[in-house]
This record gives structure tokens, sequence and C-alpha cells, in this order.
């Protein structure tokens, strides 16, 4: 291989690798809106059971601030932790639904 | 001679394999007999629960008696804290985290020389003795009020079928009035309260429960008591009742017997006079869960199912409190 056609075949490789997008930029914004009102969904659940928690509305708050800002990998990351707050706080409800009692005197 | 090795070597590891498939089978049966025992256990400690709390959830008849049942509860809640603080005398568990902390109860009686919760008691007083438009007053809705009614409250109403708390019972005067009901949160409420407080001091605290709904809801109540909530995964008694008398940063956890005995209460770091309520919201918001509204059904049946278990104690409200 010619020096010339060295030089083109690694400046190629270079360039694919720095213009392909990373994994967390894959997620586009229909998904994290999706991921956001699922999140809202079981945040609404935990409310309706009496167990929601204060951090998760303040995490979809954010989630919601970063995809307005454009800011997609961190909109992707606060709303998957909003989902999975959301779905602990209704685990908790159905917990205390079946073990309260355990720890009563 | 490698021939040899290689067969010894063979037959060591033929064996052993051998001692190792008998040392697994040997540990599988240890283990199939600690499951064995552990499932028997788990199902007779549950079947035991069960009997033991065969009142815990919802109850559907209007045979049992109500009475009794709860007074059992009350007699092993508070049995739990004269255990737990022997030097502590039973009239003592009023004054809340200073009936078990010496150091906090000497700055405590110094600032009682000048109750800060003084001037929202004079106000409640004026604004208690005001007449309504129609001419009426708060006292023709608590006729005994000088007898002191705060120990009457909260009480189960058979006619709404809900928990009255003594800050409802202001507001359903005030709109049996044709006045506009205060908000929850206003000075004004808690003022009056705390004068009413003020004058039932030393009055015990005795309430019944006689009925299915007063007993479902004394039972809501105590299922929110001991549910876990929030992200920190705390129910009022994880910290009331197991780590009650252990510091919690800087603080004493103060015990759940005699909570409700010194409402309303002037906190310093409030600045002013506040419900149980209000107590409440900030409990929950210290555990990160979601408080609910002052005189919420929750609240009202978690307030009523405290006072139960204050059974036996005087009125000493206002109180004050870090």
């Amino acid at each position: 291989m010619k020096p010339i056609q060295t030089l083109t075949f690694f400046v190629l490789v270079f360039l694919a690798l720095g213009l392909a997008p990373s994994k967390s930029y894959s997620e586009n914004s229909s998904d994290i809106i999706k991921t956001i009102s699922q999140a809202e969904n079981l945040k609404l659940e935990a409310s309706k059971l009496g167990f929601e928690w204060t951090t998760t509305r303040i995490l979809l708050a954010d989630a919601q601030k970063a995809l307005k800002t454009g800011n997609k990998e961190k909109a992707n990351q606060l709303a998957k932790r909003a989902f999975n707050e959301a779905e602990s706080a209704i685990k908790q409800a159905k917990f205390a639904q079946q073990h309260w009692n355990k720890s009563a005197l | 001679m490698i021939v040899s090795i290689g067969t010894k070597r063979l037959a060591e590891l033929i064996v052993g394999e051998k001692n190792i498939m008998r040392s697994k089978a040997k540990a599988l049966t240890i283990s199939l007999a600690i499951i064995s025992s552990i499932s028997l256990q788990s199902v007779l400690a549950n079947e035991t629960w069960k009997k033991q709390n065969s009142h815990s959830r919802v109850a559907k008849t209007d045979n049992l008696n109500y009475s009794q049942i709860v007074n059992e509860d009350v007699t092993r809640f508070q049995n739990f804290f004269v255990k737990k603080f022997p030097n502590v005398e039973f009239e003592e568990f009023n004054n809340g985290v200073y009936a078990i902390d010496s150091e906090s109860r000497e700055q405590w009686i110094e600032m009682e020389d000048f109750p800060p919760y003084e001037l929202a008691v004079d106000e409640g007083k004026i604004l208690f003795e005001q007449k309504f438009d129609n001419g009426k007053s708060y006292a023709d809705c608590f006729p005994d009020f000088k007898k002191g009614v705060r120990q009457n409250y909260p009480r189960f109403d058979q006619k709404t079928n809900q928990v009255v708390t003594l800050e409802l019972a202001i507001n359903q005067c005030r709109e049996a009035n044709n006045t506009t009901p205060f908000a929850y949160d206003s000075e004004e409420i808690t003022a009056i309260s705390g004068y009413l407080a003020f004058l039932s001091r030393g009055n015990k605290f005795n309430l019944q429960v006689n009925s299915i709904n007063a007993y479902n809801a004394y039972l809501a109540g105590k299922r929110f008591y001991y549910s876990k909530r929030g992200q920190l995964n705390f129910a009022c008694s994880d910290c009331h009742i197991k780590i009650t008398g252990t510091k919690l940063r800087a603080d004493t956890v103060s015990p759940g017997l005699g909570h409700p005995t010194g409402m309303p209460v002037y906190r310093s770091k409030w600045g002013e006079l506040g419900s149980i309520g209000r107590r409440y919201q900030e409990c929950n918001k210290n555990v990160r869960a979601v408080p609910f509204d002052l005189q919420s059904e929750v609240y009202r049946n978690l307030e009523y199912f405290q006072t139960i278990m204050s059974n036996g104690l005087e009125v000493n409200g206002p109180s004050s409190r870090k």
C-alpha cells in the first residue's frame, strides 16, 4: 500500500470513529419522551398508593429540562432514574401492604 | 515409570472425585434439611403471626369487641416504652424527648420560664372570644371549653364517618356559623387550638374505639405508623420505636409514646406554633416521602391512632420543642 493510500485509510477510519454516534446519544427524543411518560405514570400510581417519593418529581422535572435544552444523554439518564424510583416506590407500597404488621407492637 | 505415576494420579483423581461427590451429596442433604427447616419455621411463624394479628386487616363485622382489641394494643405499646426507659415515670412521657434526655431537659425547663407559645395562646383567646356575624361564638360549639376539650380529640364522628381533630372541629364550627374556614396552616387556627389545649392541661386522654368504622380509621392510622415510605425507606415506628433514645445526628430520637399530648407545638426551628399535621409533613419530607395535606384523612387517622396510644397521659399542650 502506498503511503498516500495508507494515510487516506487512516484518515477515513479516524473520521468514521469520530463521527459515529456513541451509545448514550443513540436514544432519540421520542424514546426519551416515552420513558418520561412511563415514569410519570408510575409516579402517579405510587402517589395514588400514598408512597410517592419527593425525589422522583425532581428527577422528572430535571429530565424535561435537559430534553428542552437538547441534552439528550442527561435527559435519558434522569428519565430512567425517575422510572426506577417510581417503580421502587410502588414495590415499597406493596411490601408495606403485606408486611407492615410484622413490626407492629 | 511415567505410566505408573500417571495411573496412580488417575486413581487419586478418581478417589478424589468420589470424595468430592460424597461431600457434595452431604452438602446437598444438609442444605435441603436447612431449607426445609427454614420453610417449616417460616410457615409456622406465618401461621402464628396470622393468629396473633387476626384483627390487623380491615374489619368487616361489627361483632368484635373493638375497645378490647385496641386496649390490648395500647397496653403492648405503652409497656414497650416503660420497659425501654425504666427510669422514666409513665406520666413523664408526655414531655417527649425531654422525658429521656436529661441534658436537653435542662435547657427546655429554662425555656419554659418564658414559654415561646405564650403570645399565640393570648392571640387564641382573643380569636376564640370573637363573635360570628350571627351573634354566636366558638363557645357555642365547645360548651365545655373552660373544663377543657383537647383530651376529647381526635374523636370518631359516627354521623360523618370520619376522624374529627380539634382543628377540623374549629373549622366545622366556623362553617356552621356561616364563616369561612381557616386555612389549616394559618396562625389563627393554631392559636385557637393552642388556647383550647392550654385550658385542657392536666386532663387525661382516654379515647375509645367503639365501632367498626372507628376501628377501621384507627387501623388505617396504625398501618401508616408502621409502613416504611420515602426514598430512605423509614416508618414512623423505625425512628420512634426501634431507635428511640439513640442519636440521629445531634438529636435524641423521641419516644413514640406521648407525641400528641403537647400539640400544638412551638418549634424553635419553625419560630411559631404548629399542628401535629405540620410535624407529620416534616417527618415525611425528612424520609423523602411526598407529604399529605394538612387535615387529610390519612393524617387525621394517624393522629387518632397516635393519640389512642397515649391514652392515660395528660394534655400538656401547647408545648415547646427544639
